[in-house]
């Protein structure tokens, strides 16, 4: 409506330039639409598949915003603008759509796989020479206060290994709910100075 | 002169045809067809405004109020790529059929 009023006020100001008096430009400005009756019907007619009603109210309103304000909110307008006439153009060819919106999530969910492979394959690799010759030990003896089960070593009992003969490096993940008796709290000593992958890389003789 | 037929058979391509050159406004547009064609051809408000809705529905054109200095804020209308599309091919098939019409109602042969 307010591109129609636009118009209507065009033809006003024309009356006025040709010399009317503003009563006869209106009358001219008046005179081009003669049934608007017939025009609200056509109208409705051309704009039957778009939504009406709240969002072109809160659109007329963000752009009268917009045109007091200016600068960022023209801006805002204009991308909200691009944001309806895009969201329009695809509603109204649904098949095209549907394609693009299934190419976009598997392109993605495929990209995200692969990612997801080689990022548990090559990138979180351990930070050592010699992966491979890597060996997890689980002991499975009593609970006598070396040992608890469950991937779990007492501080003596990780020190006895260490110092065994055929063992060429130890090391061992602390875990943040650790416990300790020792009045030195050793673990946390051990934990600072001595981080996993610096533990693995030592040579034995070096403790 | 022309009938309604004919002019709402061509009123699409002669909006679009005129945005090709650049942005305008719905007054211009009407203006201009009028000039342009020695006042043969008219559009009035009541025809050319659903057109000019119905093109921007279509995606063909697109409509975007500017203030320019020392003038009011209007609606300026530009082609978008579809409509420019749409409009190469419209010129094509207003031209064929014209070419057609002329070698129908060509001189007669014996």
């Amino acid at each position: 409506m307010r591109e129609l009023s636009s118009q209507l006020e065009d033809f006003y100001r024309e009356g006025l330039a040709r010399g009317m008096t503003e009563s006869d430009a209106d009358a001219y400005a008046r005179a081009q639409i003669t049934d608007w009756t017939q025009l609200a019907a056509t109208l409705s007619d051309v704009d039957r598949p778009h939504a009406r009603g709240h969002v072109d109210r809160w659109s007329e309103t963000l752009d009268d915003h917009a045109r007091e304000r200016r600068g960022w909110w023209l801006m805002v307008a204009d991308r909200w603008q691009d944001f309806r006439y895009a969201s329009r153009r695809l509603a109204g060819q649904p098949g095209f759509t549907i394609v693009m919106v299934l190419t976009l999530a598997l392109g993605i969910g495929a990209n995200t796989a692969i990612f997801s492979i080689i990022d548990t394959l090559l990138l979180e690799s351990l930070p050592v020479d010699h992966p491979r010759e890597l060996a997890l030990l689980n002991p499975t003896g009593l609970r006598n206060g070396w040992t608890t089960g469950n991937l779990t070593w007492s501080y003596p009992a990780y020190r006895g290994l260490r110092d065994a003969q055929h063992v060429a490096a130890v090391g061992i993940h602390v875990r943040q709910s650790a416990h300790t008796h020792h009045r030195a709290d050793p673990w946390s000593t051990w934990r600072r100075r001595c981080p996993v992958q610096r533990v693995l890389d030592l040579p034995r003789q070096q403790g | 002169m022309f009938s309604a037929e004919l002019k709402k058979g061509s009123s699409e391509m002669l909006i679009l045809s005129l945005l090709d050159a650049r942005p305008r406004h719905g007054y211009e547009i009407g203006k201009l067809i009028e000039a342009r064609s020695g006042g043969r051809l008219t559009f009035a408000l009541p025809t050319l405004y659903p057109t000019l809705l119905r093109l921007e529905n279509r995606g063909w054109i697109k409509g975007r109020w500017v203030e320019r200095p020392g003038e009011r804020r209007r609606c300026f209308y530009r082609l978008t790529p579809e409509g420019r599309r749409k409009l190469a091919e419209q010129r094509e098939t207003w031209k064929a059929f014209i070419d057609t019409v002329k070698a129908v109602m060509g001189p007669s042969r014996a």
